[in-house]
């Protein structure tokens, strides 16, 4: 047993290693759900691209009649109804300030966004493609009772993508319990684009409101295209030119 | 004397068990490692079958010609368990008017099967990136399309558009349109909502109760580190949508008349000599390039494929054998072009795509039983009642799984004369 022993004991032993290092291993996930806010976004500007300095356009929507708005310049910007669209820096986190919401009037949600990547549109299209994040009523009231609402967007995967008609304007979700890993469950089906944590934190009145509102980073604000009101014309009439100083009623005619 | 002799003999049959035990394993790895990824045995390296003879002309001596059999249903496309089409390496002759027949496959730009080590592309590239913020419909994508001879097709995958033809000395060919690609990114969520009074997590054996502790990170700040710089004076032209109140966008478009009123008339978008009167301008150059998007036919990389491959005698090897064989020298080489646009290059869910078809037949030889087969990835759903054909043809459709994605079928009625061509076209929604 001494020395053959030995010798068919290391055989075997690497015979088993050499196994396990031909069998695929188990996926090791860096990123999970419960990281601070920030955190997962900064491991994504770590790894390089061009990720830092872009603005991803974010569409927030919430239901009728909310009104949402962002920090910008050291207070909220004017409260937006039911739809606000910002360009956020990845790696960064956002602080919102949603109010009026239906039947709890009165009472206000700060829910968080951190955009963990970009999209790569066609160039001048990124405003008409932005990341959808939806509020829906019954998350809204889940944040107001003291639950803890966690939503990561992911981009579907074309190929696997459900062939599920989806209307303009909604966002089709899927539940997971608690003790599951969103990130994972985003991972697996897509590209985790953005976060949303939602609960009932409310700023305390001896609290820094800079830490409140995490240090406020840049946001652009994008504003919505006007509405044309087609029995009044497409646009306003043009104003005629002066005419020696004075206001005239029409062009003159180019002969 | 006697332990010597045992001693010897443990040690002889040691040896033995230890090359015994060795050469297993080592037989076992080797083979696990030479087995082969799928089982089933590839088809006949083919793309054409031969007609059989029964579609032919009855008379030996006439020419032939050709007959689509009204009992043969068309069968839509199955892909058989355990099939895989070989890949088009070069067998056959190529077409000089489509291009050489080793063409690669559709890849995308920053894929990383196509050069690992290509560097990120910045904004502003051409063509489509990143691959799961597009959507694409068209081409072969295994190349892989084959037509049996009771015109089974086999190997269409989601997104290909082919079609396939028969030529004058039997052959059965299969043609690849281009590949577009539609930017048009869908998202969805994953929610999770947690109330951590109730619920206790127990994630490991060693019985450690973990809760979802809500809020507390909130009081943490993230590690904040310099690598965000601040870029607001660069990124001011990105605001496009604050352009757009000064611009008199649509104001032509209402009082304009639409040409898809006229009856047989072309759509805006093709007024292109191409697909008018299939014929290439150089001046159009630029728009076919915007329309077609990433894919571009007139590049050796993306030029559209027609096959010629022979196959072997399997097919007819039960069919009577026959008493006098007459053999038709046919000159020339078929070929048959078929083109893909789409109507705009990005879209949302919900927006309506009308993709448009051009097919000529550039060989040498009339073509007939041309069949043009579209099937949409899932994400595309067809307008009903949108298909229209320059040309006199059968139109129908076929879904492969319930709500799922759905096979188009173009059956042309009339042969093709060499230098001719139609055009196919429908309408199709952004799931």
């Amino acid at each position: 047993m001494s020395h053959l022993g030995r010798s068919l004991v290391i055989i075997i032993a690497w015979l088993a290693l050499t196994a396990a290092t031909f069998a695929q291993g188990p996926v090791h996930y860096l990123n999970k759900s419960d990281s601070p806010p920030g955190l997962i976004g900064q491991r994504q500007l770590e790894r390089g691209g061009p990720l830092a300095g872009y603005f991803q356009p974010v569409e927030i929507t919430a239901p009728a009649g909310t009104l949402i708005s962002i920090p910008c310049n050291g207070a909220f910007t004017e409260p937006k109804p039911a739809k606000l669209q910002a360009g956020m820096l990845i790696g960064q986190v956002y602080r919102l300030k949603v109010a009026n919401i239906r039947n709890f009037e009165g009472q206000e949600v700060f829910p968080t966004i951190e955009v963990i990547d970009r999209l790569y549109p066609p160039p001048g299209q990124a405003a008409r493609f932005p990341i959808p994040i939806e509020l829906t009523e019954e998350e809204l009231r889940y944040a107001l009772d003291g639950r803890y609402v966690l939503r990561v967007i992911y981009l579907e995967d074309v190929q696997s993508a459900p062939p599920i008609r989806q209307e303009p304007g909604e966002q089709r979700f899927n539940d997971i319990p608690p003790g599951h890993d969103a990130m994972q469950a985003a991972d697996r089906v897509g590209r985790p684009m953005a976060i949303l944590r939602m609960g009932s934190r409310v700023p305390l009145a001896d609290e820094d409101q800079a830490q409140f509102l995490y240090q406020q980073p840049p946001v652009v604000l994008y504003e919505p295209p006007p509405v044309i009101d087609r029995k009044q014309g497409l646009e306003p009439p043009l104003a005629a030119p002066m005419r020696m100083g004075k206001a005239s009623n029409n062009f003159e005619r180019l002969r | 004397m006697a332990s010597q002799q045992r001693t010897a003999h443990f040690t002889s049959g040691s040896f033995r068990l230890l090359f015994a035990v060795t050469g297993v394993a080592a037989l076992s790895f080797c083979s696990c490692q030479s087995l082969p990824r799928e089982t089933s045995a590839p088809p006949a390296a083919s793309r054409s079958v031969a007609v059989p003879p029964g579609q032919l002309s009855a008379d030996p001596r006439q020419p032939p010609q050709f007959q689509r059999p009204a009992a043969i249903q068309p069968s839509y496309p199955v892909q058989p368990a355990g099939f895989h089409g070989h890949k088009h390496t070069g067998h056959g002759a190529s077409c000089p008017c489509c291009g050489p027949s080793t063409l690669p496959a559709f890849v995308f730009s920053g894929a990383a099967t196509a050069d690992p080590e290509a560097p990120w592309k910045p904004d502003g590239i051409k063509g489509p990136w990143p691959r799961d913020e597009y959507l694409c419909d068209g081409g072969d994508l295994n190349h892989d399309v084959n037509v049996k001879r009771d015109w089974t097709v086999v190997g269409l995958d989601q997104e290909d558009t082919i079609a396939h033809f028969d030529t004058l000395d039997g052959q059965r060919l299969v043609a690849a349109s281009n590949c577009v690609c539609i930017y048009a990114p869908r998202f969805a969520a994953i929610r999770q909502v947690s109330t951590p009074v109730i619920y206790e997590g127990h994630e490991r054996m060693a019985g450690i109760e973990k809760p979802v502790r809500v809020n507390i990170h909130e009081e943490t700040l993230g590690p904040k580190t310099a690598l965000q710089p601040e870029q607001l004076i660069a990124q001011i032209g990105l605001d496009q949508v604050q352009r757009f109140r000064e611009r008199t966008q649509g104001l032509l478009v209402d009082q304009a008349t639409r040409l898809e009123l006229a009856a047989d008339a072309f759509l805006p978008r093709e007024e292109l000599l191409f697909i008018q009167r299939g014929e290439f301008d150089a001046s159009e150059k630029a728009r076919l390039t915007e329309l077609v998007v990433a894919a571009q036919i007139w590049t050796l990389q993306q030029a559209p494929e027609v096959l010629i491959d022979g196959r072997a005698a399997v097919e007819v090897r039960n069919t009577t054998t026959p008493q006098v064989t007459y053999t038709y020298e046919t000159f020339g080489k078929p070929c048959l072009r078929l083109c893909k646009i789409a109507d705009r290059s990005e879209a949302t869910p919900g927006q309506i795509v009308t993709f448009t078809l051009r097919f000529d037949n550039l060989g040498e030889q009339s073509i007939g039983n041309v069949t043009v087969i579209d099937n949409l990835v899932p994400r595309l759903e067809y307008v009903a009642g949108s298909a229209e054909s320059s040309l006199k043809a059968n139109f129908t459709t076929q879904e492969q799984l319930p709500g799922e994605s759905l096979v188009l079928r173009w059956e042309i009625d009339e042969p093709l004369p060499v230098n001719a061509g139609g055009v196919v076209r429908f309408q199709a929604r952004v799931k």
